[in-house]
């Protein structure tokens, strides 16, 4: 397989509405942020892979096709990618494979989301459970979460903790969409509850956002950027979610798609031969089915980790040092995110703060759906 | 490039309405059955690839159902794409071309009957210049055709005897919806839907679900006797914004058409193919096409088919199984082309069969006046 590195990365300020630019608007602001990066122009873009959740959401049908133009792929191959909330990291997957298949040099991969387009919840309401349970995204994932609380007598403050350790990493990044300041546990304790276990604060807020990643061809990869940074891994994995296997908390897809990962990019052990992740967690508790289903604790046992500082920002394993969902939810682009964050500390290039030091090895995490989709990409700073 | 063939072929009978079958449980019979013609086990596809659409199902996250029948468990390397099977096929075929993985499963499916078309197709415009002025496929198609047989001089009979043609062919395809023996005056005939489109230059609307597989130079010969070699392809998109473009033009067909070629080594495509399967939802669509893909010369579309080189014991027969006039599921519309290529290349597309048919093209298309172009040149060995 032909090796490629990430060569470019863009994304907007995340915010909860967008007044000024309508959606060809926004995906080309962060596109020209990527190229900016890359120092390439449209031109320069053999094809383009375009990722965004639900087209509902926007209330436009393949609304690839009606800004296929602000993405300047006019006469070239454009290709559009849904796989729920993972979709962003799927598009940037896409977009290797176009380059690894040998066929194409610079692909520029874009995820995107402008939720003030419509109100989500309710699109959330008529999805994949059912047309009519009004559950939104937070009432699909509260039964799990309870029963992982449950099942392993987890401290109720341990949820809580998570959405104070991302909203005050959010602090550190200039593009998150939460900045209203320091964060206690009092604070989102006395936050309204929304669907029990997860309260306000302990949920993703609705933003218009985007970003961008360009993938380019081992020869040439270097000679555009002075640090590529190189692919590892690129696994996707997705299971059924109507199979009666019994109550469980670690997703089998998860648990599948870190174990190729990690086979593709030689990892032992992630805790060892990785320095920080990025993971998809919308809901705080969340957080630790992940830990768990990606192998960085065992079951039952994830949410140690935290208690135990292992992924604050300065603790020995950083998770989600920008902020991750919690602080900022564009849904195409906050899987996307998870993919651009963890290539910009391999870089070390994570800006106002946010960067974990001496990162050389880091990993990237969506999953979308009931926990069923997802998608982990790992990058490092050395050739695969 | 590694050698990646089409191995096996399915598709649902093509019909205005399924009412038995919800959207996703039409991929259960396609995926079961193109499994089995290829001889292997479920477990073993590396890769698998869908596509959909949520608006036409309308809710989102739709595809998340029909995961169960493409056979999610346990957990499978799997993608899906907002769009018509022809690019999730694409998608694996990159992947296997990669190395990494040497078969994949393709499916698609739309019921277009539990939609409005009119409604979901005028929503995929421009929010706030097209959309809004109520355009959909029958009115942008109409402008394109008034455009094209402006600068062409093609006829309103020439458009009419492409109907005769597609749906006479399609007598000869068991899965096909609109079929018989029609002629020129009866599609003349037909209710004017929007000038110069009659009813009988329209696509039907149609239930559906197709199915292929996949795989590269050394599997491929094991699961199918006859593969059909993918030896070039190519897709590029035009703009999404009807203003910008000039209508009686097809320059996404053209660039996917010279790259293929180029790739597959073809020069003189009417003399050096055997069969094209093409996108031509509306009758003008196959004359734009003829000369987008150089099987004639600019303006010469309806002089071609006036030669009878397209029809079904022609030179060049374009679309033998009745093409999208016979038959439109528009989520699959394209994988339905490709997968019909590659049966008339296999010798197994029945009743519509080129005779030694070695080198065939498969078109496919999705938006607003064939926006977006997808070619694909398969081979025999």
């Amino acid at each position: 397989m032909r090796r490629a590195a990430v060569v470019g990365m863009g994304q907007t300020k995340h915010v909860s509405h967008r007044h000024d630019v309508n959606m060809a608007g926004l995906v080309r602001e962060a596109a020209q942020r990527a190229l900016a990066d890359a120092q390439l122009t449209f031109d320069d873009i053999d094809a383009v892979v375009i990722g965004t959740a639900p087209d509902l959401f926007e209330g436009v049908a393949f609304p690839e096709r009606w800004f296929a133009g602000a993405l300047g792929a006019y006469g070239k191959p454009i290709l559009r990618i849904h796989t729920m909330g993972s979709v962003g990291g799927s598009t940037a997957i896409s977009a290797f494979y176009h380059v690894a298949s040998g066929l194409f040099d610079r692909v520029l991969a874009v995820g995107f989301e402008k939720q003030s387009e419509a109100q989500t919840t309710w699109v959330f309401s008529a999805g994949s459970g059912g047309r009519s349970f009004s559950t939104g995204a937070g009432g699909a994932f509260a039964p799990v979460c309870k029963f992982y609380m449950d099942r392993w007598k987890v401290p109720p403050e341990m949820g809580p903790r998570v959405a104070v350790k991302d909203r005050n990493n959010a602090l550190r990044n200039p593009y998150a969409h939460w900045n209203k300041g320091t964060v206690t546990i009092e604070d989102v304790m006395a936050s309204p509850m929304l669907w029990d276990p997860f309260r306000r604060l302990e949920s993703c807020p609705t933003s218009d956002g985007a970003a961008a990643m360009i993938f380019a061809g081992e020869e040439i990869a270097e000679k555009i950027h002075r640090k590529p940074v190189w692919v590892k891994a690129a696994s996707a994995m997705t299971e059924a979610i109507t199979m009666s296997t019994g109550m469980r908390t670690v997703p089998p897809a998860e648990v599948a798609c870190a174990k190729q990962a990690y086979a593709d990019a030689g990892i032992g052990d992630p805790r060892k031969d990785l320095q920080m992740a990025e993971i998809y967690t919308p809901f705080s508790w969340l957080e630790f089915i992940h830990y768990e289903a990606l192998g960085l604790a065992d079951e039952g046992q994830g949410w140690r980790l935290l208690d135990e500082g292992v992924t604050e920002f300065d603790g020995a394993f950083p998770i989600d040092p920008s902020g991750g969902v919690i602080a900022t939810n564009p849904i195409g682009a906050a899987g996307m995110l998870r993919m651009l964050e963890p290539a910009l500390q391999v870089r070390g290039d994570a800006e106002g703060g946010h960067q974990v030091p001496d990162v050389r090895q880091a990993m990237g995490h969506a999953f979308g759906g009931s926990i069923n989709y997802h998608a982990i990409m790992i990058f490092s700073d050395e050739k695969p | 490039m590694r050698r990646v063939a089409v191995v096996a072929v399915a598709q649902t009978t093509l019909e205005r309405r399924k009412p038995d079958l919800l959207p996703a449980q039409l991929v259960y019979g396609v995926c079961k059955e193109v499994v089995a013609k290829a001889g292997i086990a479920r477990s073993e596809i590396d890769f698998t690839a869908a596509g959909s659409a949520d608006y036409l199902e309308g809710r989102p996250f739709s595809f998340g159902q029909a995961l169960r029948y493409e056979g999610a468990w346990p957990p499978i390397n799997e993608t899906h794409l907002e769009m018509d099977g022809a690019w999730a096929a694409y998608y694996a075929w990159l992947r296997i071309l990669t190395g990494k993985y040497d078969t994949a499963l393709i499916t698609a499916w739309n019921k277009s009957s539990e939609a409005s078309l009119h409604h979901v197709l005028n929503i995929a415009l421009d929010p706030f210049y097209e959309s809004a002025i109520g355009v959909d496929p029958i009115s942008i198609c109409a402008m394109q055709a008034r455009a094209y047989m402006q600068r062409s001089g093609v006829t309103s009979e020439h458009l009419a005897k492409v109907a005769v043609k597609n749906r006479g062919n399609a007598k000869r395809n068991a899965n096909a919806q609109i079929k018989g023996d029609y002629t020129v005056e009866q599609v003349l005939a037909s209710p004017m839907l929007a000038d110069p489109l009659h009813l009988m230059d329209c696509p039907p609307i149609t239930d559906g679900a197709a199915a292929i597989i996949l795989a590269a130079e050394g599997k491929a010969e094991q699961l199918c006797k006859n593969p059909a070699w993918i030896t070039g392809c190519y897709h590029a998109t035009d703009l999404g914004i009807m203003g910008a473009r000039d209508l009686a033009e097809l320059p996404a067909a053209r660039t996917a058409a010279e790259k293929a070629y180029a790739m597959a080594g073809v020069s003189d495509p009417l003399r050096e193919l055997d069969v094209a399967e093409i996108s031509e939802p509306f009758t003008h669509h196959e004359l734009m096409l003829y000369e987008a893909f150089r099987f004639c010369q600019p303006n010469e579309g309806g002089k071609l088919l006036d030669s009878g080189a397209t029809q079904a014991g022609g030179e060049l027969a374009v679309n033998p199984s009745g093409g999208c006039l016979a038959a439109d599921p528009i989520m699959c519309r394209g994988l339905i082309r490709l997968g019909e290529a590659a049966l008339q290349i296999m010798g197994e597309a029945g009743g519509h069969q080129v005779p030694d048919a070695k080198k065939a093209l498969a078109h496919c298309a999705t938006g607003h006046g064939l926006q977006s172009n997808m070619v694909w040149i398969l081979e025999g060995q």
